[in-house]
């Protein structure tokens, strides 16, 4: 009779923890865990961080003001998390294959998609999109340069074509709509 | 020894000039009157140090409010700044990619 209400028991603790796991898992969803990046910044010459939650990128798309300007703020409008960590060195091997395959891992779970990747001349530029039900819920981007590392994370419905499209105030080649 | 003799005349006691301690009793009073403030000046001077006390907070209270909405306006725009620049980095490497994609077809093209 023990034994017989042990394995119930011991049942219902390994449901509930899976359970568990699995929403943990779930609730990660779209972001990336960047911090382990964080150390590079020592041996960069130039660095970014930023860590922008939901409430943040809200306060952020509601200013008023010069910037941020009306495509920025649709863009914003939409996000409820910008992450980036990007960092230029002045000689190559700063960071290691550990790095990017540390951020590639985490992309390789399940809601995750690769929209496009890019390898010449031993750079990499990888695009994956995370999908929310059947909208997009989340960006990912990873650029490792020789001299330069980037990655991009951001949450939230993304429309590619008009996050591209803000590159054209930077004199970029604006990315043509519906490619 | 002249000195000596000197010295003990000079320090030697001598009675006041009659009336010299009323004269000083006399003096002292009188100064006591005039340091003495009358109740008119004291109110004035209460509302004074009132005045001065309440201007201090007023003060205060406005720095104090004008620091928070400074330190607050700060911390949007550095949000903003944050939120702008991240943008851009995403939307730069999105045209990077895009160019090299370009490259690469154009290339490709050509090899056919």
């Amino acid at each position: 009779m023990k034994s017989r209400l042990k394995i119930p028991t011991v049942a219902a603790c390994v449901l509930l923890l899976s359970v568990l796991v699995a929403r943990d898992g779930y609730a990660q969803g779209a972001k990336l865990r960047l911090d382990h990046l964080d150390r590079l910044a020592a041996k960069a010459t130039e660095a970014v961080n930023v860590n922008l939650d939901e409430s943040m990128v809200q306060q952020a798309s509601a200013m008023g003001g010069k910037e941020p300007d009306a495509k920025t703020q649709q863009v914003l409008q939409g996000l409820k998390g910008v992450y980036v960590r990007s960092f230029e060195f002045s000689a190559a091997g700063a960071y290691t294959d550990e790095d990017v395959e540390a951020i590639r891992a985490q992309v390789k779970a399940p809601g995750w998609s690769q929209i496009v990747s890019v390898r010449e001349k031993g750079e990499l530029v990888e695009v994956y999109s995370w999908k929310d039900g059947s909208a997009s819920g989340g960006l990912a981007i990873i650029a490792a340069e020789e001299r330069e590392l980037t990655v991009v994370n951001l949450i939230g419905r993304i429309n590619i074509a008009q996050l591209g499209a803000l590159g054209g105030q930077l004199g970029i080649p604006l990315i043509p709509n519906g490619k | 020894m002249r000195l000596e003799e000197e010295l003990r005349r000079a320090l030697s006691r001598e009675r006041p000039p009659d009336g010299f301690a009323g004269r000083v009793a006399a003096r002292i009073a009188s100064a006591g009157q005039s340091a003495a403030m009358p109740a008119s000046r004291r109110r004035t001077a209460s509302v004074g140090w009132g005045m001065a006390m309440a201007a201090t907070i007023a003060i205060g209270t406005v720095s104090s409010v004008y620091y928070n909405h400074r330190r607050h306006v700060a911390d949007a725009e550095r949000v903003r700044n944050d939120a702008v620049t991240g943008l851009r980095i995403a939307s730069a490497k999105l045209n990077d990619v895009h160019e090299r994609l370009l490259r690469l077809s154009t290339q490709n093209e050509r090899m056919r």
